[in-house]
């Protein structure tokens, strides 16, 4: 009997260490998926952030709207569209393709891409997938936030449009982190005229007599789509 | 015999006991060294992206606003990855003349590694440069001038990749080809040309990488792929490029 309550005995003791060791594997193997997905969640960060700064300051910055205003740019804080606007207001029914915005032409201006975190219909995550080697893929939710700052180092919104725009993006992947999302960044866009000048004379918009322009009004408030607006 | 039957109880659970604690110990000893690999890849990721990353924002200094300061990389149609891509900047040597540095990647084959159900060939980066004096105000040299034999290789990344990709991008996220030679994709999306990319276009840098563990276990590495990517804008401004002068 005494036999048979120490072997029992052991077994328990046995099944206890390798019940903690499990746990420690899994929690190691959680750690390290973990790790993979947030390295791959910072180069999107880094990615979807440059194409948003590609982008053109404010709807009155665009191509299209520069060629309304006969080739010229916004100087001004105050022609700069409110902040209450930001969103879904001026990028048209395609939403906003993130890597590719060429696809989505209407989500034109940096405060397009943002979420409204008012719009009750509306949670802001975005799908967007990472493509690896053998056709492989990493899928991601991405969700931003967009609001006038009164300087670049500031973290507060601003009541009025100004030269910057701060940035938060918010990234979430079902295999790491939680609904909240397992990265987070933030860059503040400063406007540069210089930058809405290029874009526009790089653009199809561009008139060099600065007469005519190719705008012309149109659909939304500056339609991205030349010759097709009037 | 008598003994082992009047212990056999005893016997078993040792057995059992044993048995445990070898597996328990093959787990822990497996977690450590994926612990110490994947580590070892991250640092190695890290590292690598950084010293592409510098790189690239070396491109072009010293350049004019609008001279294009980088070469169409080379695409391998079969994996899609860049084989070879070439870029340049200037500077100024000792003497007052002027020096252009080129410098170019060389995607170059090593192992094969198979973690489950798939064999990823793997590769490696070299990156090869020559500097060229040339009198200061005088044409720079070409990179048609240059024999092959002169590029010096003198540094190489880890030879764990299982993909690099380079990209010039202009700023809606697509390939800038020259007017006729666009390959658009199922979205429309231009993401080739037929001929060379229009590089004095191209407004960001993209690369991108995977890296595989170089220590497959036996049960595989939990850890299959990791993946690096930064795009970069290298041209603030410029003057409106040849292509849309007229």
């Amino acid at each position: 009997m005494p036999q048979t309550l120490l072997a029992l005995l052991a077994l328990v003791l046995a099944s206890f260490l390798t019940f903690n060791q499990q746990r420690l594997t899994l929690r190691s193997h959680q750690n390290l998926v973990t790790d993979e997905v947030e390295l791959a969640a910072a180069g999107l960060a880094s990615e979807v952030l440059a194409f948003v700064d590609g982008r053109s300051f404010d709807e009155e910055s665009t191509p299209s709207a520069i060629a309304d205003e006969n080739g010229e740019v916004p100087e001004d804080p105050d022609e700069f569209t409110a902040g209450s606007t930001f969103g879904a207001t001026d990028r048209g029914l395609d939403g906003c393709n993130l890597l590719k915005p060429v696809l989505t032409p209407d989500c034109d201006d940096v405060d397009d891409v943002a979420w409204d975190p008012n719009d009750v219909d509306d949670d802001g995550w975005r799908d967007v997938t990472v493509e690896l080697s053998h056709e492989r893929k990493l899928p991601f939710e991405v969700r931003m936030q967009v609001y006038y700052v009164d300087n670049p180092d500031s973290m507060v919104e601003a009541p009025d449009p100004t030269r910057h725009k701060r940035i938060l993006i918010d990234i979430r992947s079902p295999f790491a982190g939680d609904d909240e999302g397992v990265y987070r960044a933030t860059r503040v866009v400063s406007y540069d005229p210089i930058k809405a000048e290029m874009d526009y004379e790089n653009s199809d918009y561009y008139d060099p007599t600065y007469g005519s322009g190719g705008g012309g009004g149109g659909g939304g408030p500056h339609d991205q789509t030349p010759g097709q607006d009037g | 015999m008598q003994f082992i039957l009047d212990n056999l109880v005893a016997i078993i659970v040792a057995c059992v006991l044993l048995l445990g604690l070898q597996v328990t110990q093959i787990r822990s000893q497996h977690a450590s060294v994926e612990q110490v690999a994947s580590h070892s890849v991250k640092a190695k990721t890290l590292v690598f992206g950084q010293w592409v990353e510098r790189d690239i924002m070396d491109i072009g200094a010293n350049f004019g606003t609008n001279m294009y300061r980088f070469e169409s990389p080379t695409i391998d149609p079969a994996t899609g990855n860049t084989t070879e891509w070439v870029f340049y900047s200037d500077t100024t040597a000792a003497d007052g003349d002027q020096s252009r540095i080129f410098k170019r990647y060389r995607l170059v084959e090593t192992d094969l590694a198979t973690f489950r159900d798939t064999t990823y060939q793997m590769y490696r980066v070299l990156r090869d440069s020559i500097v060229v004096d040339f009198p200061d105000h005088d044409v720079p040299p070409q990179l048609a001038s240059l024999d092959d034999d002169d590029w010096i290789q003198n540094t190489w990344s880890i030879g764990t990749l299982s993909f690099f990709d380079v990209d010039l991008l202009s700023r809606d996220g697509q390939t800038p080809c020259p007017a006729g030679t666009e390959i658009t994709d199922d979205d429309g999306l231009v993401v080739d040309c037929t001929g060379d990319i229009d590089v004095y276009k191209a407004e960001y840098i993209r690369v991108r990488f995977g890296v595989v563990p170089e220590y497959v276990l036996k049960p595989d590495n939990y850890l299959r792929e990791l993946y690096w990517v930064k795009t970069l804008k290298v041209r603030p401004y410029w003057t409106p490029p040849p292509s849309l002068e007229n």
